[in-house]
């Protein structure tokens, strides 16, 4: 229950223990401090009964000595009478005893001498004034004593020993030490209390602030929306609110570069692709123009010339189809998320890039599993994957190598992975081969973006692209995408 | 980290528990013994006693704040134990001293003139009053704003007076009211205290119109609240009085060292301002001539 108020290293469970603790000493200090004050004046005032007391009887004490000793007495024992009488008009007292100037006890309602700092040593007190103290007597409990020397002027007659219970007093110190520590305990609570709701509508504040951080979408959706507050966490709010859009308008431009830069990276790859492109168009041309040379020598020949009218119709659909795909190619078209056969997107490309391959001698081998389960994505946006892996390959090479392009089904996903044989990568650049702008290129040869934009592409298919090589043995791109039951 | 943590909140927790035991350990301990304080021995004075009485006429508490100052400065400065010895009347002062239980003793001028030297008694020394000679004198008092300004006004008032055997209420009733065409009878009423301070408390809170006190007791009550209506011509002090026959040298020493205080020098000007004011400028010699006038107005006792 504790643990789950007061979690131990929340922020609220620390700043509760630093106040309290503070609050509590301060209450503390401040209260003994009235305490001990309380007590000196509760004790000062039960001094000043005692020096009532003992200076009243005294009077008549003293009247009755010198009586005695001029013979002037009113009766033996009037001064014992006299004091069983004092104490019986004052519940409080407990003994009162008159000794003479020798210490002898001459008259006292307590039977035998009480023990004190004087009466039992013949002596004198030193001060004039009556003198008090404090003492525990056993069974009797705590009892007030205060003595008054007898005298006029020089002539020393006796002392008068007045006994006050003081257990009240005790109580009465006692009752008003609860009644602080009480005080101090409920003044802490409370303040706590108050504390601890203050925290938690500040902290409440913070976790909804917290959680709208969480859930705040850079996308379409709107910012999500809090409570107006006109103090500090409102100003926190709103300040929040405020980045969020800037984040999102800052979101926009982003996509919106990453967009021209990504169709300016593939204008680029189209370029590369024009001379293959060109020589595939040109073998269905060649053909249709041998097509038309063949026709019109024998023009008559209507059997051959529907045959190769035929030969014409599929050179330039040929043609056609090239060139609708270097078009798609260079086009901006909406990513589309549909089941499609990887291996065809390999192909495909393989298609486009054989005429450069065959230029560099470079020998572009497929080695593509047969039963690889369809993923779900973009045909166009994969395609432009693997052409900039083979191209980046193609490049790596430079005249005269070989690259693999290996498709497989494993553990749910489909893995390819275009290897090559060229002087592949520094150990200190795998780390940054996938930042944007990065190129070990020329300059003039490579924009950088291509490997960027790939793992930009893969990743939103829910897929990884990794690199890996040896120095000197190649380097190889590993493509890890979800086959389509799993997406 | 939490376990520290845990281990200071429960450090903190028994802190606080155990400083508000102490406090209230403290707090319950009304103290510990007082600190052994300096015991005087008792008088352990070896030397002769020399008693001196005193006819009570106050309290004899009262009596002996008045006296025992005067017995503190023999102490000191003799060579013999001086004590005071109380008795209610003349009578028992005569006594003793015929005894030898005192060897002097302060006595009332009126009863000494009445009565004192037909007991064979003879002065020796009375107080000195402001102008430095032996003799007192007796007022007529009246609250402020009695309107009785003269003793002619006193006719049916009430009027206080002190001992019937003091100076003051003889006076009065033998020379101040026939003094102004009065007798006891013009008056309301006549009351005796017993004390001098009595009659003027008495007069003060309106019980009585008028009073009869010693002018010194008067003039311990210069606030304001009384005003003195008349005055008697200086009479004899109270006097010292001793056997006639006593010529020890303890008496002797008791009289010189009482002679010897002179208020003009500053020594005994400050032994003299803690005195009762009876005594507080010095004495002065006295002798049986001193009181024959007052005597007469007593009417002396002759055996």
């Amino acid at each position: 229950m504790i643990r789950r108020l007061l979690p131990h290293d929340s922020l609220r469970t620390r700043i509760l223990l630093a106040t309290g603790a503070t609050i509590t000493l301060v209450m503390m200090v401040v209260s003994w401090g009235i305490l001990l004050q309380w007590r000196r004046t509760v004790l000062a005032k039960e001094q000043d009964y005692a020096h009532a007391v003992v200076q009243a009887f005294s009077v008549n004490a003293l009247e009755s000595l010198i009586a005695e000793e001029n013979d002037l007495a009113p009766g033996e024992g009037s001064l014992e009478g006299y004091a069983a009488d004092f104490v019986r008009q004052n519940p409080r007292l407990r003994h009162i005893v008159v000794v003479d100037a020798d210490g002898d006890l001459i008259a006292g309602s307590a039977g035998t001498l009480p023990a004190s700092p004087t009466t039992n040593n013949g002596g004198t007190l030193a001060r004039p004034g009556p003198v008090s103290w404090f003492r525990n007597d056993g069974d009797r409990g705590w009892i007030l004593e205060t003595e008054l020397a007898l005298r006029t002027g020089s002539r020393h007659w006796g002392r008068v020993l007045v006994g006050i219970e003081a257990d009240s007093v005790r109580r009465e110190l006692l009752r008003a030490f609860l009644l602080l520590l009480g005080l101090v305990v409920a003044i802490t609570g409370a303040m706590l209390a108050v504390l601890w709701t203050l925290l938690d509508r500040l902290l409440r504040s913070l976790r909804d602030l917290v959680g709208a951080m969480d859930r705040l979408d850079l996308g379409e959706a709107g910012l999500p929306e809090l409570p107006p507050r006109a103090d500090e966490i409102g100003v926190l709010f709103r300040h929040f609110q405020e980045m969020g859009q800037r984040l999102r308008r800052s979101r926009r431009e982003l996509l919106d570069a990453r967009e021209q830069v990504y169709h300016a990276e593939r204008l680029a790859a189209a370029g590369r692709l024009a001379a293959g492109v060109a020589h595939e168009i040109n073998n269905p041309i060649n053909g249709v123009r041998n097509c038309i040379y063949a026709i019109r020598r024998d023009p008559t020949d209507t059997a051959q010339t529907l045959e190769y009218l035929g030969m014409m119709d599929e050179g330039l659909e040929r043609a056609a189809a090239i060139v609708k795909k270097l078009l798609g190619f260079a086009r901006k078209q909406e990513p589309a998320r549909q089941p499609l056969e990887l291996n065809a997107a390999i192909a495909s490309v393989a298609r486009l890039l054989s005429f450069d391959c065959e230029r560099r001698r470079v020998r572009l081998d497929l080695d593509l599993a047969p039963d690889l389960p369809l993923v779900t994505g973009d045909m166009q946006l994969l395609q432009d994957v693997f052409t900039n892996l083979l191209i980046n390959a193609v490049d790596a090479i430079g005249q005269d190598g070989a690259i693999t392009v290996t498709s497989r089904h494993v553990d749910r996903q489909v893995r390819v992975t275009v290897a090559d044989d060229g002087p592949g990568i520094r150990h200190e650049d795998l780390p940054r081969v996938f930042d944007p702008f990065f190129t070990t290129k020329a300059p003039g040869e490579g924009t950088g973006l291509g490997l960027s934009i790939s793992l930009g592409i893969v990743e939103a298919h829910g897929g990884r692209i990794r690199a890996g090589s040896e120095p000197g043995g190649g380097a190889a791109f590993i493509v890890t995408l979800p086959t389509e039951d799993v997406t | 980290m939490r376990q520290p943590r845990l281990w200071l909140a429960l450090a903190g927790v028994a802190a606080f528990i155990g400083l508000n035991l102490l406090v209230l350990v403290r707090v319950l301990d009304l103290g510990p013994p007082q600190p052994p304080r300096k015991a005087e021995t008792e008088n352990d004075d070896t030397r002769p006693v020399v008693r001196v009485g005193v006819i009570s006429r106050y309290a004899p508490r009262l009596t002996y704040d008045a006296y025992q100052p005067v017995m503190d400065y023999l102490n000191a400065a003799g060579t013999h134990r001086y004590e005071l010895k109380l008795s209610t009347s003349y009578e028992d002062a005569a006594a003793q001293l015929e005894r030898g239980d005192v060897s002097a003793s302060f006595f009332g001028a009126w009863i000494y003139a009445r009565v004192g030297p037909a007991l064979g008694l003879v002065p020796v020394l009375a107080p000195r009053d402001g102008d430095g000679v032996a003799t007192a004198r007796a007022v007529l008092i009246t609250a402020t704003g009695s309107g009785i300004g003269s003793v002619a006004d006193l006719r049916g008032r009430a009027v206080a007076l002190a001992s019937r055997n003091s100076y003051a209420a003889n006076w009065f009733l033998s020379e101040c009211l026939p003094g102004a065409g009065l007798l006891v009878a013009d008056l309301d009423s006549v009351h005796h205290y017993s004390h001098h301070q009595t009659v003027v408390y008495r007069v003060r809170d309106g019980h009585h119109d008028a009073g009869v006190v010693k002018e010194d007791v008067a003039q311990r009550f210069d606030d304001g609240s009384i005003r003195i209506v008349a005055r008697s011509d200086p009479y004899p002090g109270p006097p010292l009085v001793v056997r006639g026959d006593d010529d020890s040298p303890a008496l002797a020493e008791l009289i010189a060292l009482l002679l010897a205080l002179d208020p003009a020098e500053p020594a005994a000007a400050r032994l003299l301002a803690g005195w009762d004011n009876e005594f507080n400028r010095g004495f002065a010699r006295v002798d049986a001539a001193t009181y024959a006038q007052a005597r007469l107005l007593a009417g002396e006792v002759t055996p």
